[in-house]
């Protein structure tokens, strides 16, 4: 379902005299429809890069990646809509619109899809009950916590039912309670198909998972686990 | 299709809405190309109205000799106000002439005793004509010079007033050209200092937007909304500025009457009411939605 070919993406330094920073070097793996994959490494190994990457958020410097099969760096930007579309995202910093109400931001993707009012009305109260948020829908980002607008970003990335949900650290800033509640709901809508790939350096998540695990350090592919072991 | 139209609209209208404070600079800062079009409706229509008082101020007299009649001095009329480009052509008769001459010389005594002292009245029958430009002048000399007009013509002052009416002239197009450099640099300005605003206002919106491409928004579904903001701050800041414009010439317009040949501001404002309001509606509604859709095109390549 998407492949991740020879992919090298380098930052140039902008200051005199500063190295030119590598964040990802010949990357190659694939990821197979339905499958969960998490993406493990230190902070500053990559694992944000590559999603940015995936998102078409950038361009990488050398290689692509191939999303069913077609070159997602050769998308018109019709298609690349579409393929966003199809991608529930969860952003490490949340990304959320601070001008709408939760319940606005969550709502937000709906419309964009040219989801029907009614669809939006039946949604948008069930995911908010998911991630415990029903209370908070009339409030803005910048009322929340952390990890309520964590749940936030989380919610919104699930509402359309995605093909694939690419969540970068979605427990960062969980409590323990509310962590175990969202690795649920990641393996639930796994196993009702939908690809999931998670970026975390959280050790215990991951051995809880048992899922494939995919090693990132200084930006190469150290290791590819199917047994679900973080060992870095 | 509609649902989008009708989501971009209500997005718009949402995201205006909640930043009252950003709104309302835009509006301001809309406000003022839209009320510098006001001004310049208002005192393109004072400067024609005073070039016109003006040219009807710049004539020439035709004076003829006491061989002509008044049916030949009539028909001297009709021949030149076949001249294009000619203005007023008033027929003074030797009557009138000394009418006006006596008002003009009441309480002098001398002058007044000398012409009783004169037998009947030594004042010519005239033509007072008014031009567009010295050019009909040039033209009605020539005419008056011709066989059939030249025995009835006493003489024409056009070359004792020729260089003050060709100073005059060229006064009245330096100030008419001045006046539109002066309006187009205020306005290119005004144009600068408001598009820089609303780039503004959109580039601290900047992640908004990059957000919102990431969750699958297309560029014209984003673009709609500011559209849409960008049309609403323009058509406020028409109808602020359609009401200011109509405050100042009605409170200001007697004041400056004497100043602008007597044309009362208020008067053209009323009497030009829909002009006014579509032409700042229109100024006003193009610079937003222009403003906001060159500054959210920036931010759009995500």
């Amino acid at each position: 379902m998407i492949k991740f070919n020879d992919l090298t993406k380098i930052y140039k330094a902008r200051g005199a005299g500063a190295d030119n920073v590598v964040a990802l070097e010949g990357i190659s793996f694939g990821v197979n429809p339905g499958e969960f994959v998490s993406v493990v490494g230190r902070s500053g190994a990559g694992k944000t890069t590559l999603f940015k990457l995936m998102l078409v958020e950038e361009k990488p410097t050398q290689g692509s990646i191939l999303f069913k099969d077609q070159n997602i760096y050769k998308l018109k930007s019709g298609n690349l809509n579409n393929l966003r579309r199809s991608i529930g995202a969860v952003f490490q910093d949340y990304k959320l619109l601070p001008n709408m109400t939760v319940r606005d931001n969550i709502a937000y993707v709906m419309k964009v899809i040219g989801a029907s009012d009614a669809e939006i009305k039946c949604n948008v109260p069930r995911i908010l009950e998911i991630v415990e948020l029903e209370d908070r829908q009339q409030n803005y980002p910048a009322e929340l916590s952390g990890g309520e607008r964590q749940r936030v970003a989380i919610a919104r990335a699930l509402i359309h039912r995605p093909e694939v949900v690419l969540a970068d650290e979605p427990t960062g800033n969980l409590d323990p309670y509310h962590t175990m509640d969202i690795l649920k709901l990641l393996l639930k809508i796994n196993e009702m198909g939908t690809t999931v790939l998670l970026a975390t350096h959280n050790r215990e998540i991951v051995n809880k998972l048992k899922k494939r695990v995919v090693t990132l350090e200084k930006g190469k592919v150290t290791r590819d686990d199917p047994s679900g072991r973080f060992a870095i | 299709m509609l649902t989008s139209l009708r989501r971009i609209i209500v997005l718009g209208w949402q995201n205006l809405a909640r930043d009252g404070g950003m709104a309302a600079a835009n509006v301001f800062v809309i406000m003022i190309p839209v009320m510098l079009v006001a001004a310049l409706l208002s005192l393109k229509a004072a400067g024609e109205f005073i070039i016109n008082d003006l040219r009807e101020k710049v004539d020439v007299s035709v004076y003829f000799n006491e061989s002509a009649v008044e049916d030949d001095i009539l028909r001297v009329k009709d021949k030149i106000k076949e001249i294009s480009g000619i203005g007023q052509v008033d027929y003074v008769s030797k009557d009138q002439a000394l009418v006006f001459f006596r008002e003009r010389h009441q309480g002098n005594e001398t002058i007044l005793e000398s012409l009783n002292e004169v037998n009947g009245n030594p004042l010519p029958s005239s033509l007072k004509v008014s031009a567009a430009s010295p050019a009909q002048f040039e033209q009605l000399a020539a005419l008056l010079e011709q066989g059939e007009y030249k025995d009835l013509v006493d003489e024409m002052n056009y070359v004792e007033k020729k260089d003050v009416i060709n100073e005059i002239f060229s006064f009245m197009d330096q100030a008419r050209k001045i006046g539109l450099w002066l309006f187009a640099v205020l306005a290119l300005v005004s144009v600068m200092v408001t598009f820089n605003t609303v780039r503004m206002a959109i580039f601290a919106r900047k992640r908004e937007i990059g957000v919102q491409r990431l969750v699958g928004a297309s560029r014209w579904f984003i673009r709609g909304q500011f559209l849409v903001e960008g049309v609403i701050f323009g058509f406020l800041a028409a109808v602020l500025s359609f009401l200011a414009a109509a405050a100042i010439c009605r409170v200001a317009g007697p004041a400056l009457a004497p100043a602008l040949s007597g044309m009362d501001l208020w008067q053209n404002y009323s009497a030009n009411l829909w002009q006014m309001f579509w032409a700042q509606t229109a100024v006003g509604v193009g610079l937003g939605a222009f403003s906001s859709l060159i500054a959210v095109s920036r931010h759009l390549k995500v």
